[in-house]
């Protein structure tokens, strides 16, 4: 009944504010946020309740210990703040602006416990408003000397509606982005130089769990969260594989919204509207009531696209409904669901790029994604010092991409078209226990977790109807025209991290993994010998059964340094793998070898860097990286030595290394020089990255000592947001500098698969309004209408470039109840 | 104390990872003398266009301008004589296209030149229909096995027609008359088109894609060009399919699978091809046949070895030896492929033998990479 007359309540006043703008600036009514705090650490203390007597309302921290009560009549207030495991408190507070803040220390109850943490966390939300540093422990992760960022979403000012990985990432260093359709479908990311397709070289994670089509043997990421519906994203850098294992590019981990403290029922709906007929409805309803906090949203995304035969329709929905079952235990479900079809207008060669980037020569090619993932969360708290968190995930997904992908100077003979069918279906565990205990008076942390995984691939290819509708079905489905592949996999993995201080201001943190990988191929392959005028002269089906199993252990070691809060020092080795995919276990054809001691592969990550924040005024780190990366797979070609037959064969051909120096500075420049309190901001960003990276060693004597490719060398992003109050407008300037997309570095292949990537330049300008319960978004990206692309596809969504959008435009309203 | 020293510490640390970072941005291995980027390609490639390729194509353009020719002066007034001076000037014509087949990269490639000139076995039936029809497009894919030399293979040697008869068959057929016409004039368009690109821009082009041997580049297009075409067209096209080497487990001979079947003489088609590559490779003059910088100059210069000898006398040794083998082998070679099955087999494997020098050796000493991939398991 309450629930029913607060929503009342909520809209009442939305509808009066709606109509009266100019007289419902309510005066007389204000709000009070703030953060609760361990005595002493200054350590934020997640879910803590507040109490104000007066009003006899309950409210609630959230994770982070922040809390935001509604609008309260001004006053005079009392409210007392208590905790699980804290002592509580009453504080007073006078209300007389439209927000107060109050931030508010609990001493623990038991006393012993008292000075635990003191140092390890010193570090209060220090970040501007759109980016922060992980702490050293958050939830049951250790960060400590380990290259971070988070990317706090709202605070982007940014095309959400396409996921502009431009403007979303801008304050990541060295991320080479691939743009692959205008509507940021599909996320390609790759930092330190790592190939960016589908963010397959960072082990990709919702809420900790993994999204990508199989975590090992297929690390493409398909479905890409949609950014309205991400809280923050946070990035761990090579030092990841300890705690998350595979990827030498670290973690990525969207964190998605969750209902918000002290709202029983939140209700948001934007609604987008962009160039070439973009069209973003989202819709989310959140809330926070007793035991519960529970969040949903669904987006339906369609449009055009600026080249022909581009159309897209997405449908991503999801929901997380978290409970405390008691004050010690929370249990959470979270199911995600995305469909989405998608017609691929295919590359273009150099020539054609350069006449005219509009055109599209493909019209019968399509791409479809089905990809459910469901979860659940059991976090205990033992006591103060002990914490446990287990997550079960499971994954039930397919991928089907229909079409003619021959080579893009190659005319559509408008015969059957190749579909190749994915389906992914695997579950997981991943469990973690963090210990806090003190050694020598210095508080230290434990972290010990085990992760079961179990995968399951099929992998097919056949002929599909001709024609150019997306009939997504195979002609003979019992006799394939190409392969039929299972592949079972089974990985488990013991990792263990421990936080030293050795004096209060330098901490050791080591850590060690183990992993226990099995990767089993099971399927045949046809083929099919023609004449040189193609006729068939010879078909056959071979069985092929290949089995992949191997453990081993892989360290790091990580160092800080912390003079004050503005100035800490980082540093730390990793080492680092990445699976045998999938597709290294696959024979293609009859020609094919596959050595059948095949390697993961190895290396690692080297950082060594300064960082630091001043308050919410400056926030910056500066790095030096070094990757080493042995082992990468490839294939080449050996003769046999009776007949000098000559075959292919993969196995371990190459290392690189890559050197680079990373850095990002943001500031709140009116900050500095007038007031931290003033209305207005002006924040200017520089995000620079030098990258070098080339290979040392190869079996392929084309490679050797070339420049690793898809690197681009320097990349800039450069930007400033000025703001008053709750209006502020965005400008970005992005630079990615000419780089090459093969190993051999082709500057010009006819048919466009490889050469060179010419820098490019880009402008976006983006503006934010808001007003009560409205906000307005509107911008413009590719301000100058360069012409660019920022890839070349060697087979989806190509083959050949793909060039990126023209100048767009985009506005969204944005209500919220 | 220690805190200094610890600050310090990281502090070189920092520093020493910034140095290590810019230092090591100069190492290109450039210092080897041996090293492929430090031959001058540009010459090379000068060479073999303005010597070789350019005048090649020149010299085919000019067969099928003759041929073109004879067939018109045979649609307007068949005869015997006219019949045989089209079937003379038909085999030149294709054995100057030997001469320029492995050159399918640039203007070739993109217009699918092989494809459209020499596609064999060619189909009958689409060419009877067509004819009974005439209307085509030859330009369509799917026509490309109903015309090119091949096709006029079938045309000009019609099995179980006496001369005579197949000069009144083109008297009498309109249609077919019309059909010689369109695919000689079709091959000798495509001539026009890949010769006339060549001795405009591409060459230029050609020449001047010489910054490295990376995918794309010239070196990488011929290699990569000739080695496809060799290991394909050649030893599988030529000897192995009618052989019945790719004939899956039951290695049954297929003789209708020779080039030129119904002429019943494919040897000499072959030879003019390996002589022609070796030509190629060795930078010769296409006219003259003196020697200028080409492929053996450049595996010289990075003293490429195989077995103990120069890479290039190796491959040198081995064309030879394909030569001498084909030329132990008697036409018909339809006829060969059953009757002489050991000798075949010997020719083939002399053949592949090949394979790898171009391939693997010539591809590995100057860094390029395949680019092509054989599916069939041989």
């Amino acid at each position: 009944m309450q629930f029913r007359t607060i929503n009342i309540t909520h809209w009442a006043i939305g509808v009066l504010l709606f109509l009266l703008p100019f007289y419902g600036f309510s005066q007389d009514r204000g709000a009070i946020s703030g953060t609760i705090q361990k005595e002493l650490s200054g350590e934020l203390v997640p879910y803590g309740m507040l109490v104000i007597k007066e009003i006899n309302k309950t409210y609630h921290a959230n994770e982070q210990g922040c809390f935001e009560t509604e609008r309260i009549p001004f006053g005079q207030y009392t409210i007392r703040f208590q905790c699980p495991d804290f002592q509580s408190k009453t504080l007073q507070i006078t209300l007389d602006k439209k927000l107060v803040t109050l931030n508010c220390s609990l001493a623990l109850e038991n006393s012993i416990d008292t000075e635990l943490d003191e140092v390890v966390v010193k570090n209060r939300e220090e970040s501007l408003d759109y980016i922060r540093r992980l702490r050293a422990i958050e939830g049951v992760m250790i960060n400590q000397g380990k290259k971070n960022e988070v990317i706090l979403v709202d605070g982007v000012n940014g095309n959400k509606a396409t996921n502009s990985g431009r403007q979303i990432y801008a304050q990541i260093p060295g991320l080479n982005i691939w743009e692959s359709d205008g509507a940021g479908i599909q996320l390609g990311i790759g930092g330190r130089g790592l190939d960016p397709s589908r963010t397959s070289n960072f082990n990709t994670r919702q809420n900790g769990y993994d999204i990508s089509a199989d975590a090992l043997g297929y690390p493409e990421s398909y479905y890409t969260p949609p950014s309205e519906a991400i809280k923050e994203i946070q990035i761990i850098r090579g030092a990841a594989s300890l705690q998350f294992g595979t990827q030498f590019g670290g973690l990525l981990n969207f964190v998605m919204k969750n209902g918000r403290k002290g709202k029983k029922f939140e209700v948001t709906a934007r609604q987008s509207v962009g160039s070439f007929g973009l069209l973003n409805s989202f819709l989310s309803v959140g809330g926070d009531h007793g035991r519960w906090n529970y969040y949903a949203f669904y987006q339906n995304k369609q449009g055009n696209d600026w080249r022909p035969n581009s159309k897209f329709k997405v449908h991503t929905g999801a929901f997380n409904v978290r409970m405390y079952a008691s004050e010690k235990t929370s249990i959470r479900l979270e199911y995600t669901k995305m469909y989405y079809r998608a017609q691929q207008a295919g590359g273009l060669t150099d020539l054609q790029f350069k006449l005219n980037p509009t055109v599209s020569f493909r019209d019968r090619n399509w791409f479809e994604v089905d990809w459910n993932l469901g979860a659940l969360h059991i976090d205990h708290e033992f006591n103060s010092s002990t914490r446990l968190n287990s997550r079960f995930f499971g994954l039930y997904a397919s991928r089907k991409a229909l079409g003619f992908l021959d080579q893009i100077t190659r005319t559509d003979p408008l015969e059957e078209r190749d579909l190749i069918w994915g389906d992914f279906r695997n579950f997981g565990n991943e469990t973690r226990v963090l210990h806090k205990y003190k050694i020598n008076k210095q508080p230290w942390a434990l972290l010990v977790g085990t992760r079961y995984y179990q995968g399951y691939n099929l992998s097919r290819q056949g002929l599909a109807p001709d024609g150019d509708a997306p009939d997504f079905e195979y002609l003979n489905p019992d006799n394939l025209e190409g392969s039929s592949y299972e592949f079972p996999s089974r990985n488990i993995a013991l990792f263990a991290e421990n936080i030293c201080y050795v004096t209060n201001k330098f901490s050791i943190t080591p850590g060690a993994r183990f992993e226990y990988i099995r990767t089993e191929a099971k399927g045949s392959y046809r083929e099919i010998v023609n004449d040189l005028a193609e006729n068939m002269i010879f078909d056959t089906t071979y069985n092929d059964n290949r089995l992949n199993e191997r453990s081993f252990l892989i360290g790091g070691i990580g160092l800080n340094y912390r003079f004050k809060s503005a100035f800490e020092v980082y540093a730390n080795f990793s080492q680092n793998y990445r699976s045998i995919n999938f597709t290294d276990m696959q024979i293609q054809n009859a020609n094919f070898k596959i050595d059948p001691n095949l390697e993961d592969e190895k290396g690692f990550n080297i950082d060594l860097g300064l960082k630091g924040a001043v308050g919410n005024k400056l926030c910056y780190d500066i790095s030096g990286f070094i990757l080493s990366y042995a082992n990468r797979i490839g294939t080449t070609i050996q003769v046999d030595p009776v007949w000098f037959n000559t075959y292919q064969y993969r196995t371990n051909i190459s290392s690189s290394r890559t050197l680079g120096v990373e850095a990002v500075i943001g500031a709140d420049v009116w900050k500095f020089v007038f007031s931290d309190t003033s209305d207005i901001t002006v924040k200017p960003f520089v995000n620079a990255s030098y990258i070098d990276a080339r290979y040392t060693d190869s079996d392929e004597p084309a490679f050797l000592n070339k420049r690793v490719e898809l690197v681009p060398p320097f990349s800039l992003k450069t930007g400033i947001t000025v703001g008053y109050k709750s209006f502020s407008i965005s400008y970005q300037f992005s630079y990615t500098m000419r780089h090459f997309s093969d190993a051999s570095n082709s500057e010009h292949q006819a048919n466009a698969v490889n050469g060179i990537i010419p820098s490019y330049a880009i402008s976006d300008l983006s503006l934010k309004w808001s007003y009560k319960f409205l906000q307005i978004e509107a911008g413009v990206n590719n301000l100058l209408d360069e012409r660019y692309f920022t890839r070349r596809a060697t087979g989806y969504p190509g083959p050949g470039i793909i060039p990126s959008a023209p100048r767009n435009f985009y506005a969204v309203l944005q209500v919220q109840l | 104390m220690k805190k200094t020293n610890l600050s310090s510490l990281f502090t070189l640390m920092l520093i020493a990872t910034i140095a290590a970072v810019v230092a090591c941005k100069k190492d290109d291995p450039k210092d080897d003398p041996t090293s492929p980027d430090n031959y001058d390609r540009a010459v090379m490639l000068t060479n073999m266009a303005n010597n070789y390729i350019v005048p090649a194509y020149s010299q085919y353009l000019s067969e099928t301008e003759t041929l073109n020719n004879a067939v018109d002066l045979f649609s307007t007034s068949p005869s015997v004589s006219g019949l045989n001076d089209l079937r003379d000037q038909w085999k030149l014509a294709l054995l100057t296209w030997q001469d320029v087949a492995f050159l399918e990269f640039g203007p070739a490639e993109s217009i699918s030149l092989r494809s459209q000139t020499n596609t064999y076995p060619t189909d009958t039936t689409i060419i009877s229909d067509n004819i009974l029809s005439g209307s085509y497009d030859l330009q369509i894919p799917s026509n490309f096995v109903a015309k090119g030399f091949q096709a006029l293979d079938f045309l000009l040697h019609k099995p179980g027609f006496t001369d005579t008869q197949l000069v009144d068959f083109y008297v009498n057929n309109s249609n077919a008359r019309m059909y010689l016409v369109n695919v000689v004039a079709e091959l000798k368009s495509n001539a026009q088109l890949v010769h006339g690109q060549w001795s405009s821009s591409y060459g230029g082009t050609f020449i001047n894609n010489n910054s490295s041997n990376a995918q794309g580049s010239s070196v990488s297009n011929l290699l990569n060009a000739l080695s496809l075409h060799y290991e394909t067209y050649v030893r599988k096209g030529k000897i192995g399919l009618p052989a019945g080497v790719f004939n899956g487990f039951s290695q049954i001979p297929l003789p209708d699978r020779v080039e030129a079947f119904y002429h019943g003489e494919s040897l000499p088609f072959a030879i003019r091809e390996m002589e022609a590559i070796n030509k190629y490779l060795k930078g010769e003059n296409y006219l003259t046949g003196s020697n200028g910088e080409g492929i053996d100059d450049y595996l010289i210069f990075v003293g490429a070895q195989s077995g103990g000898q120069a890479l290039f006398t190796a491959t040198d040794n081995q064309i030879n030896a394909i030569v001498t083998d084909l030329g132990s082998l008697n036409d018909p070679l339809s006829n060969e492929v059953t009757t002489n099955v050991s000798g075949v087999a010997t020719t083939y494997q002399s053949m592949q033998f090949l394979v790898p020098t171009i391939k693997v050796d010539m591809c590995a000493a100057l860094g390029v990479l395949v680019t092509y991939q054989d599916s069939d398991g041989d």
